[in-house]
């Protein structure tokens, strides 16, 4: 262990300003109280679709959900699954706009061939699912931004003060806001079944 | 007579998490017992939840009960993350974490020197041994789809006047087994027919599991390589690089394996970290073929602590990180005093949030973005 002045290091996590000798002081961090493993159990699957309505690839959101949940750990927010969603959300935004290179990187990486099709549907059944999937997505995308999010929000179980905090509404604001998403989403999803009867 | 709103009908309707009172609940009831508009209106507000509920129900990915929660502790312990945009980026399967290298260049070169006689030995001194003295000099890491066998050049600076130190606290998480070494089959350079000599071994965690990705430096010779993903490594080293000094044998180390932890940095010690880098002057940062890393900037006393982030396509396999104070960064170089956003080089990106200078960096190791 160097205790000379010129070589000691440790890492100056201050404002840049050299400190005493603290090299074998950890930083203080506060324990970490929260359970993770149990955050995780009860939201993983909230989470993966809430993912999911953001990247539209099953694998792609329960890649990001475990990565969330990876990022999560030592840390202690008050509201861990307020937090785990705030987390996701980020990290789906990011990904949105490195899906190029992150296309290069998994050919390199891996070759995950399947896609997670259920072999034993009926090719109908699932053609079918798939387009309404399709549909409910399109009608998805023409909310607003914050309308789909505080709805995407809803759906994973999130109450309205954490809906609130995320979005940036106030409480009160957010069953007027919801009431309005889902009323959207509905109407959108309806004039996509119309337009998709008439083409026949 | 007040109708109500859509704020209070789906906040009644969600009572059970909008935060909706038992006496604003109360009041709902009421009026909707008496109005029939709004009561016709919380039928709709209903009814459409349900519809938006079942469409939302087809946009959903095949239920999963969720991976064991160990692969979530593995994952963040190996720091593998991937993020879009100005997040980490890092391929699976690659894992780090502090080793000293001091002691362990020390016992290696012990070992190695059995039998051969105590000739004078740069490495001896337990402030260089981990340090391959080689003139600076650099290849630019190239695309290599196999770095295991591939011996590059690369180039820590000369660790002068070695940081003093004795038995070092490894990571408890991993360390190179020191045994790793001697297994290391190298001929005696005094018997060795002029040519290369061939040395190989395998680096493996404490655990005994092989260690991919560490960078093993041959000392006397600026030759360095990677273990494969067995751990396995082999060396070819330039007869000449020890004929010189018969009496000092091929000695290998294996520096510092740095934590690249994801940020923040919660999850990471910086004392541990540290006090590795005191020990050995140097850290540095492993980095398997596949990996992408991020780099962030801190001052360590002086030294430059930094992570080294590196793009997966320009298969960049290991960076040196942290120099002494009197040696500026070498790789990568940031031109003083420029405030650092992002700066790319070689493949390398280096990240800071706050301004930098060569001589000495500021602390970024919080939050870097």
């Amino acid at each position: 262990m160097c205790a000379s002045g010129a070589d000691s290091s440790y890492l100056d996590e201050g404002a840049g300003t050299p400190g005493p000798d603290v090299e074998l002081e950890p930083r203080p961090t506060e324990r970490v109280s929260t359970d993770w493993a149990e955050v995780y159990r009860s939201h993983y699957q909230a989470l993966v679709r809430f993912l999911y309505r953001k990247v539209w690839d099953e694998d792609r959101a329960r890649d990001l959900a475990q990565e969330t949940f990876a990022r999560a750990l030592g840390n202690d927010p008050d509201n861990p699954r307020a937090w785990v969603f705030q987390v996701a959300a980020n990290l789906a935004r990011d990904e949105a706009r490195l899906v190029i290179r992150r296309k290069r990187h998994l050919a390199l990486l891996k070759v995950e061939s399947s896609a997670a099709d259920d072999p034993g549907a009926r090719p109908d059944a699932e053609l079918a699912r798939k387009e309404q999937a399709e549909r409910v997505r399109q009608a998805l995308e023409a909310l607003g931004e914050r309308d789909r999010e505080v709805l995407l929000l809803w759906d994973a179980g999130l109450n309205y003060d954490e809906i609130g905090a995320r979005i940036g509404l106030a409480r009160g604001a957010v069953g007027t806001t919801l009431a309005r998403a889902k009323e959207r989403l509905v109407d959108a999803h309806g004039a996509l079944e119309d337009r998709d009867a008439a083409l026949g | 007579m007040q109708h109500l709103d859509d704020h209070h009908l789906q906040s009644w309707l969600d009572r059970d998490r909008s935060g909706i009172s038992r006496d604003e609940a109360a009041e709902v009831e009421d009026h909707v017992q008496d109005c029939e508009a709004c009561a016709a209106r919380l039928a709709e507000l209903e009814a459409t939840t349900r519809r938006a509920s079942s469409l939302l129900a087809v946009a959903a990915p095949a239920a999963e009960g969720p991976p064991d929660f160990r692969d979530v502790v593995r994952r963040s312990r190996r720091g593998a993350s991937f993020g879009g945009g100005g997040g980490w980026w890092m391929a699976a399967g690659w894992a780090a974490s502090l080793v000293v290298g001091m002691g362990l260049g020390w016992l290696a070169h012990d070992q190695l020197r059995s039998g051969a006689d105590a000739g004078p030995s740069t490495a001896a001194s337990e402030g260089e041994t981990v340090v391959a003295a080689a003139p600076e000099e650099e290849s630019p890491s190239d695309q290599e789809s196999s770095a295991a066998e591939q011996a590059r050049a690369a180039v820590p600076p000369p660790d002068t006047g070695g940081t003093s130190d004795s038995a070092v606290a490894a990571d408890p998480d991993i360390t190179i087994a020191p045994t790793t070494f001697a297994d290391a089959e190298a001929p005696d350079p005094l018997s060795a027919e002029p040519g290369p000599l061939h040395v190989q071994g395998q680096v493996r965690a404490e655990d005994g599991s092989p260690l991919a990705g560490a960078q093993i430096f041959a000392q006397g010779s600026s030759l360095t390589t990677l273990t494969g993903s067995d751990g396995t490594f082999s060396l070819s080293v330039p007869a000449d690089a020890v004929a010189a000094d018969s009496a000092r044998p091929l000695a290998l180390t294996a520096p510092i394996i740095g934590r690249v932890a994801d940020e923040p940095r919660e999850t990471w010690t910086p004392a541990t970290r540290t006090h590795a880098e005191s020990q050995a002057g140097f850290a540095v940062l492993i980095v398997p073929e596949l990996a992408v890393l991020e780099i962030e900037l801190g001052e360590v006393r002086g030294k430059v602590a930094v992570k080294v982030r590196q793009a997966l396509d320009s298969g960049a396999t290991l960076t040196l990180v942290q120099h002494r104070a009197d040696s500026p960064v070498v790789e990568p170089t940031l031109p003083a005093g420029q405030p650092a956003e992002t700066i790319e080089r070689r493949g390398v990106r280096v990240t800071g949030s706050a301004p930098i200078a060569v001589d000495s960096l500021r602390v970024l190791l919080d939050r870097a973005r």
